[in-house]
């Protein structure tokens, strides 16, 4: 595929823009110094037909580039390809869109004044033809034009920025850019929706006058008037069949974005509840009767979930160092997991560092789109507890209990209810008390036993 | 009114609906733009 300033096809596209635009150049300079009879108007149906061979083009260029975008969306495998993909995408409609607005708009503009020449030329009879008022109508269509100009820039800017802003906030930042953009660009389309009708009320009045007018300038045949009408009405209802899948999609409101951090697992399924902490940065323990998991991969036995977790911690320290890591393990586990196994996986966690694991829920949220069709995603909340040994010791086996956190950090946790995971069965039980006590606001630390050596 | 004007006034009501249409037409296809990245965010 061929990409020119970011453009798909982008040396086609710019090759017949420029084409296009300079056949406008070489027609106005010959309307304008024609002496004899005004110029065919066919050269100039001609050289109108280059402009839409042009506007099409750009429009094969952005349905390229949207494919891109679609298809990095259902790409699972490397997240940066999938990355890479979007964002070529996206440079690729936003360019095409710019690039054809400008040159379009230049093209016009030089076909509007070849046409002016040829038109206030005099015809044999000694009556120049002069512009059908008609044509003040396209005026209209300026601001909508400008606004998509101004929408593509306005969307573009921030996302060369991302860089400079912390990952957690970069979701919301493109959000309310897409949104402060839209709303730009929906004035434009109301005003010309306005501008449209009042200039054509303008046009009529100009006919009318005219018309009463006895000197009136000679009109275009009836049978090209019939034509125009036809074929603007045609192009009207074929505009308006071709929006409407894309105007519903436009205008359904997508559900709020989802919080937190996505999981890269999602089973098992867990208990079916939500809880009120997020989902953060933090290694995926799975969890069911028969399996073990860490991020998607099976694990055989507790101690090499202890080596796995561990080594994700040396790993995070030596990367980030020490003062960030957040102690936290992402606890998926099947309602059904007898608690004495779920303890071995906490005790797993403890031993590795792993101070206060959230209990996570996963809820799966399905919706319907006009073109999307069913889209599904998986939603993750959770219960962070902190772990400690029953016996208060800390991991050295001293009596201090293991604390390293500041102070405002330990006040939150002074009167946390603890539970041991010897008083329940299941982890569904375990997981309905945690989430009882954390929605009456209480902190629970759950108390195991140390592991024997 | 004569024949003449009534087609010409004919003509830029047809004008005036294509120029309607276009406008809807066009701020959708350019809005449809942002579908990929709403579809990632959700």
């Amino acid at each position: 595929m061929l990409f020119l300033g970011g453009m798909v096809y982008g040396e086609i596209v710019v090759g017949v823009a420029a084409a296009a635009v300079a056949f406008q150049i070489v027609v106005m300079v010959m309307a304008g110094r024609r002496r004899a009879a005004p110029l065919p108007m066919k050269v100039h149906a001609a050289a109108g037909a280059a402009i839409a061979l042009t506007a099409a083009a750009i429009g094969v260029s952005t349905h390229a580039a949207r494919a891109i975008a679609f298809d990095a969306l259902s790409v699972r495998g490397h997240p940066l390809g999938n990355y890479l993909g979007m964002l070529t995408g996206l440079v690729g409609q936003m360019t095409a869109i710019a690039f054809g607005i400008a040159t379009i708009v230049l093209a016009l503009t030089f076909w509007f004044a070849g046409l002016a020449f040829t038109l206030s030329k005099p015809l044999a009879d000694g009556q120049a033809r002069g512009f059908p008022p008609a044509a003040l109508v396209g005026v209209g269509l300026l601001p909508v034009v400008y606004g998509a100009l101004r929408w593509s820039r306005d969307v573009v800017v921030p996302f060369n920025t991302l860089e400079d802003i912390p990952e957690g906030q970069r979701g919301d930042v493109i959000e309310r850019t897409m949104d402060v953009a839209r709303a730009h660009f929906e004035h434009a389309a109301r005003l010309s929706m306005v501008a449209i009708p009042v200039l054509a009320i303008v046009a009529a009045i100009l006919i009318v006058l005219r018309a009463r007018n006895a000197a009136a300038r000679r009109a275009p045949s009836h049978r090209t008037t019939a034509a125009l009408v036809a074929g603007f009405l045609a192009l009207a209802a074929l505009m308006f069949v071709e929006a409407r899948p894309i105007s519903s999609e436009n205008d359904l409101p997508w559900p709020p974005r989802a919080v937190g951090h996505r999981l890269p697992a999602l089973d098992p399924p867990t208990p079916d509840l939500s809880g009120p902490d997020q989902v953060e940065w933090a290694p995926v323990v799975q969890a069911s009767p028969d399996r073990l998991g860490l991020d998607g991969a099976e694990i055989p036995d507790f101690a090499t979930l202890y080596d796995r977790l561990d080594l994700l911690r040396v790993n995070y320290k030596t990367i980030h160092g020490g003062p960030d890591f957040n102690d936290m393990a992402v606890i998926l586990a099947d309602p059904r997991t007898p608690m004495a196994r779920l303890h071995s996986v906490l005790q797993a966690a403890l031993k590795a560092e792993y101070h206060k694991p959230l209990f996570t829920f996963t809820k799966a949220e399905v919706i319907q789109r006009p073109i999307l069709g069913r889209l599904q995603r998986m939603n993750a909340s959770g219960v962070r507890v902190k772990l400690a040994y029953a016996d208060g010791k800390n991991a050295y086996g001293d009596a201090a209990e293991e604390d390293d956190d500041d102070e405002k950090e330990a006040a939150l946790w002074k009167d946390a209810v603890p539970l041991r995971p010897g008083d329940f069965a299941t982890y569904d039980p375990f997981a309905r008390r945690l989430v009882d006590l954390r929605a009456a606001g209480t902190r629970v630390v759950v108390r195991i036993d140390r592991p024997r050596r | 009114m004569k024949r003449e004007t009534a087609l010409q006034l004919l003509l830029v009501g047809a004008a005036a609906v294509a120029a309607l249409a276009a406008t809807h037409f066009f701020f959708h296809w350019v809005l449809f733009t942002e579908l990929p990245v709403r579809r990632m965010m959700f």
